[in-house]
């Protein structure tokens, strides 16, 4: 210990750029892992806290196949009394307009407040404050009229809303005024989703949400709560058909599903900066063992062991990583919070709407940091540490042993071959299947591919040893000569830090290629699917759940203009499908006008609009193409769907381009809908105008023809457009964050590289000056020295970054999210990285190259 | 030939450099003046830590003096910033050491170019050049060898080579035969003499060798940063070789 405190912490104190260059490269790849590993927790954590806090004491629900449950149904259902207290729920998003006019969502509960008191405590603050609960009368008397709502004491106080004010309510299209009777304290329920909740009557909730004669679920406080699997099974029996009854955690975990293929994508990424990372701790023991090898020499001369050398490089390995993750950890946690916000958006968008929070550090996090970093760490010091032990008294005492360390043609014949191994294992594993819908496979090729592209960085290096001499010296003379020959002398240290760089480079090359081929994929999907000229949606609704929709009047103001061609209903619910219950989305428009006007793109069979006419009416469904594979469903197959009348097949039309949801899309024609699922409001309308209308126009004119009672959206086919390729573009956004700090680090690895040449070379470099070196001279060497291998990774890179792409493309994004994304390469991205890439490469070179010249100076004296 | 005063290669006056301040200043050339012509060669000899290397290095251009000028081939060296000396080095003046301190990197005919070809030689010429070179001092077969694949021998050579390339005025040498066997540090002082004679290049070359010292025109004895004397090789053979035995620590005040 008294030697590792002596020999290795006091030389990382003598170099602390060296060191703190080190720690912040862990540090950034410690902290990029735990950030999405927190974004991740913390995107459903607000949906599962809501959803815990929301279910209180129940046990139990009962839920019906995409519609819910009918009034009836449950007076029908008395015998749920044997199992334990039943309560009726209506709860749907809406929206609040407070006195300063500005809207914020919050989540509506309806129930009824005398059969739901045991399952949800209501603590109201005119009450708390007097000591005491409030009756359930005291309750009933605030909620039983229509106009009255409670929030919470907290929304209410965030927005300056009073008891007794009067707020607006938008529900779906209408907006409904109610006064504020009270105010729940910040306990309970209220604590849902940062206390946006407003509960009411189920009755006028039913009345609001149109949804007369119909419950969302109805929640069960079991007797026995030790019997729920037992219960749960009888229950399931006695049901009705159309109805099942789940845990209120299946509802989470249905999410966490969704979202799993999401998560897991973002958590390979976030592992490339820390692996990058890594780099730098193998270059950083790599300059401690060249720079001090006399003083090796010397410990080794005075009889220290091999093992003890060892052991003090791998300590400082040690070191650095901890270090690495104990400023990395917090550091994680404050980065997760722009993390959440950059994936918020999708989320939101396609998934769940939630407010997403960073969730508090826990010992797992710093379990997993410690445990990620510093294994990993004395992985990536071994070599270096093993290099130290190997060091002879005599070699290093005379500082000779550099002088043999020369140059031999690199034998790059194992370094090929290995690469061919990687390249055809890839090719392999891109053809098995998904392991429960993750890319395992596909995610292990694109390792594959990444291992074969750094297995040709030696191959690339003895290229350049071969031909690049004649070249070199013709463009840049004698730096270019000295320059050439330096890195041809250092191919097997300099192998490990291009092959981080090449790998990080690959990996932007084929993230801006799917992503450039997707978006384009997307573009067009767009321009040919959105034919309507406006889209009409209610406000409220997140993309799971239950859907805002639009009233009868609404949708009769809107037919009524003039330059209103054609009006087509849109609606869509949320089933449950499969054995393993994922939550598929049910849409339900009229086959005639979407084939008329709609534009859909099919995949099969060829002639997709002849079997969409056809289906039209009958039990037969088009799928969009996410369900298509994620489901493993080919075109004449029959599915089973839950229906309000149980279980019914439907035949599989056609299958259909889709980039809206990866969840998967099943759409029926409307009359078969209703025939199965009862008459539903629709949620969007699209609305096709007369040849000569004006889209702006004709938008401005129906928000005015709605008025102030009638709240709905309206884009323009322009404006939805734009909004698709904005959320698109808002998904994407982390992607690139996690990719530029991978870069920045392994440019950082490239700097130190060269700092470690330097070091190496300090002789050399000395001897230069005094035959006449300029230090411009020197500087352009060394900085020739960074562009080359800059230029020289980033051409590796973009070649691997196009295998890796349709790695990404044809088989990791499909098994993930079932999309088919027509390949193309966005040229002018990729040319501008690589100017990028070649300047910051040099820039990292500046300090390497001012380190040189001092030495040569210095050394010269 | 009236009016025309020869201009020495080197003129060192009065040259002073200390290291640190206060207590722990150490003063390591105390006042050393010296001169030398064209063809001369002048043999510095002393104990370890005597002052010979950092006088070498005063006179080379590689260091600045505390006070005291120095003066090569008529450029005073106390006028140039940087990259003046850097040009005078490269110009001017050779420099061979110990170690031979050839890039590993580099072909000995690499490395023999390399001051020219630093200068702005075209690749060409630069070979041609170090063709001659490698001729003179017998490696003409070894041009395109690397520095590990030759003897210690050879590698001087090829240092001796690099040194006078570019025809320099001066040639400093630091221990050249320091780290050779007997007959290899005679060859390379064979050829130090002969090119010294031949291309009349200065030398200035300090060893612990009598019989390397033997050979030079003049001997300078340096003790504790000054010169105590200046003689002619066969008068002070012997007491070269009483100076230069005892390490610093092991002599007398």
């Amino acid at each position: 210990m008294t030697l590792f405190r002596q020999f290795i912490v006091r030389a990382l104190v003598r170099d602390p750029r060296r060191s703190l260059a080190t720690v912040a490269g862990l540090t950034l790849g410690v902290a990029v892992v735990i950030a999405i590993r927190l974004a991740n927790a913390g995107s459903i954590r607000g949906f599962e806290t809501a959803l815990d806090v929301v279910a209180g004491q129940t046990s139990l629900e009962i839920v019906g196949a995409g519609v819910g449950v009918e009034d009836a149904q449950l007076a029908e259902m008395g015998w749920l009394r044997e199992y334990g207290l039943v309560s009726p729920v209506i709860a749907r998003p809406a929206r609040l307009r407070t006195p300063d006019g500005s809207e914020h969502p919050l989540q509506v509960l309806g129930v009824d407040v005398l059969r739901d008191r045991p399952f949800r405590e209501y603590q109201l603050v005119e009450f708390a404050r007097g000591g005491r609960e409030p009756s359930a009368q005291a309750l009933l008397v605030l909620l039983l009229d229509a106009r009255s709502v409670v929030l919470t004491e907290r929304f209410a106080t965030r927005h300056g809303i009073r008891l007794d004010s009067t707020v607006a309510l938008v529900i779906g299209d209408r907006v409904h005024n109610a006064a504020v009777r009270g105010l729940l304290l910040d306990e309970g329920p209220a604590r849902v989703v940062d206390g946006q909740l407003a509960v009411l009557d189920v009755a006028v909730a039913q009345l609001l949400f149109d949804r007369i004669g119909w419950l969302d679920r109805v929640d069960i406080q079991l007797h026995d709560a030790a019997a729920i699997d037992e219960v749960e099974g009888a229950i399931s029996a006695r049901l009705p058909d159309g109805l099942r009854v789940q845990r209120p955690a299946q509802r989470g975990r249905q999410v966490e599903k969704m979202l799993a293929a999401f998560h897991f994508n973002l958590t390979a990424l976030s592992y490339i900066a820390l692996v990058v990372g890594l780099f730098l701790v193998y270059n950083t023991v790599a300059v401690s063992v060249i720079s001090r090898r006399s003083e090796i020499g010397t410990l080794r001369a005075l009889g220290t062991t091999r093992r003890t050398l060892l052991r003090l490089f791998l300590g400082e390995a040690a070191l650095l990583a901890g270090l690495g993750a104990v400023v990395g950890i917090p550091a994680g946690w404050l980065l997760a919070q722009g993390a959440i916000r950059l994936t918020s958006t999708t989320v939101n968008a396609l998934y769940i709407t939630s407010a997403a929070t960073v969730p508090p550090l826990s010992w797992g996090d710093l379990l997993l940091g410690c445990g990620v970093a510093i294994p990993l760490a004395l992985g990536a010091a071994a070599l270096p540490a093993l290099e130290a032990a190997r060091v002879t008294p005599i070699a290093a005492v005379r500082g000779a042993d550099r002088l043999s360390s020369t140059h031999h043609p690199q034998r790059s014949g194992r370094a090929a071959l290995a690469s061919a191994g990687f390249f055809g294992l890839a090719a392999w594993l891109a053809t098995l299947d998904s392991v429960g819908g993750l890319p395992l496979y596909g995610l292990g090729a694109a390792l594959a591919v990444i291992g074969g592209g750094a297995s040709l960085v030696p191959v690339l290096l003895a290229w350049l040893q071969r031909v690049g001499r004649g070249p070199l010296v013709r463009a840049f003379k004698v730096e270019g000569m000295l320059a050439h020959a330096n890195l041809s002398a250092a191919v097997g240290r300099l192998a490990v830090s291009v092959a981080a760089l090449v790998v990080s480079l690959a990996m932007l090359a084929a993230i801006a290629i799917m992503i450039g081929s997707f978006r384009d994929t997307v573009s067009y999907w767009v321009g040919q699917t959105l034919r309507a000229d406006l889209f009409v949606s209610a406000a409220g609704g997140g993309p799971v759940g239950p859907s805002a929709t639009i009233s009868e009047e609404a949708e009769r103001r809107v037919a009524a203009h003039p330059a209103v061609a054609a009006v087509d209903q849109f609606g869509q619910v949320d089933l449950p499908y499969g054995p393993d219950g994922d939550l598929i989305i049910l849409g339900a428009g009229t086959f005639e006008v979407l084939l008329e006007h709609g534009g859909l793109l099919f995949k099969e069979p060829d002639d997709g609009p002849a079997a969409m006419a056809a289906a039209a009416g009958a039990d037969a469904v088009v799928v969009s193409e996410a369900f298509a594979l994620k489901q493993g469903v080919a075109v004449a197959d029959s599915i089973e769907l839950e229906t309000a009348h149980g279980a019914h097949r439907f035949r599989v039309a056609a299958i259909y381009y889709d980039y809206s949801s990866d969840r998967g899309l099943v759409v029926m024609d409307r009359p078969t809908f209703e025939r199965h699922y009862g008459a539903q409001r629709p949620t969007g309308l699209t609305v096709y105008l007369e040849p000569a209308a004006d889209a702006a126009t004709v938008r401005e004119a129906l928000l005015a023809a709605l008025g102030p009672e009638h709240r709905l959206f309206i884009n323009t086919n322009a404006t939805l457009r734009a909004e698709v390729l904005r959320i698109f573009d808002a998904t994407f956004a982390i992607t690139y964050a996690l990719e530029a700090i991978a870069i920045f680090v392994a440019i950082m690895g490239v700097a130190t590289t060269l700092l470690t040449l330097v070091l190496e070379r300090r002789d050399e470099l000395s001897m230069l000056r005094l035959v006449g070196a300029g230090r411009a001279q020197i500087q352009r060497m060394v900085m020739l020295e960074a562009t080359l291998l800059g230029g020289l990774s980033q051409a590796l890179g973009l070649a691997v970054g196009v295998v890796l792409s349709v790695i990404l493309i044809y088989v990791i994004n499909v098994q993930s999210f079932g999309w088919t994304i027509q390949f193309t390469l966005p040229v002018g991205f990729l040319v501008r990285s690589t100017v990028l890439v070649a300047l910051a490469t040099a820039v990292a070179g500046l300090y390497p190259a001012r380190v040189a010249t001092t030495f040569a100076d210095a050394e010269a004296r | 030939m009236a009016g025309y005063e020869l201009m020495p290669a080197l003129r060192a006056d009065n040259l002073c450099k200390a290291y640190g301040r206060g207590e722990s200043r150490v003063d390591a050339v105390r006042g050393v003046t010296l001169e030398l012509s064209a063809g001369d060669c002048v043999a510095v000899v002393g104990p370890s830590g005597c002052g010979k290397s950092t006088l070498l290095h005063l006179c080379g251009g590689m260091d600045r003096p505390t006070a005291g000028t120095v003066v090569v081939d008529g450029v005073p060296l106390s006028g140039l910033d940087d990259n003046g000396l850097t040009k005078l080095r490269r110009d001017r003046i050779g420099f061979v050491f110990q170690f031979f301190n050839l890039l590993p990197t580099l072909t000995l005919g690499e490395n023999i170019a390399l001051p020219l070809l630093l200068a702005g030689a075209t690749a060409g010429e630069g070979a041609d050049r170090a063709r001659v070179c490698a001729d003179r001092v017998g490696l003409a077969h070894r041009l395109h060898h690397y520095p590990a694949q030759v003897s210690g021998g050879e590698l001087q050579r090829s240092a001796v080579a690099r040194a006078v390339v570019h025809r320099p005025v001066l040639l400093i040498a630091d221990e050249p035969t320091g780290n050779l066997d007997t007959d290899n540090g005679q060859r390379v002082l064979d050829i130090l003499r002969t090119l010294n004679d031949d291309i009349g290049v200065a030398v200035l070359l300090a060893t612990h060798d009598q019989s390397i010292a033997g050979r030079a025109d003049r001997i300078l004895r340096m003790r504790d940063g000054r010169v105590v004397d200046s003689d002619h090789p066969a008068a002070g053979i012997d007491e070269v070789e009483n100076t230069a035995g005892p390490s610093p620590d092991l002599e007398t005040p």
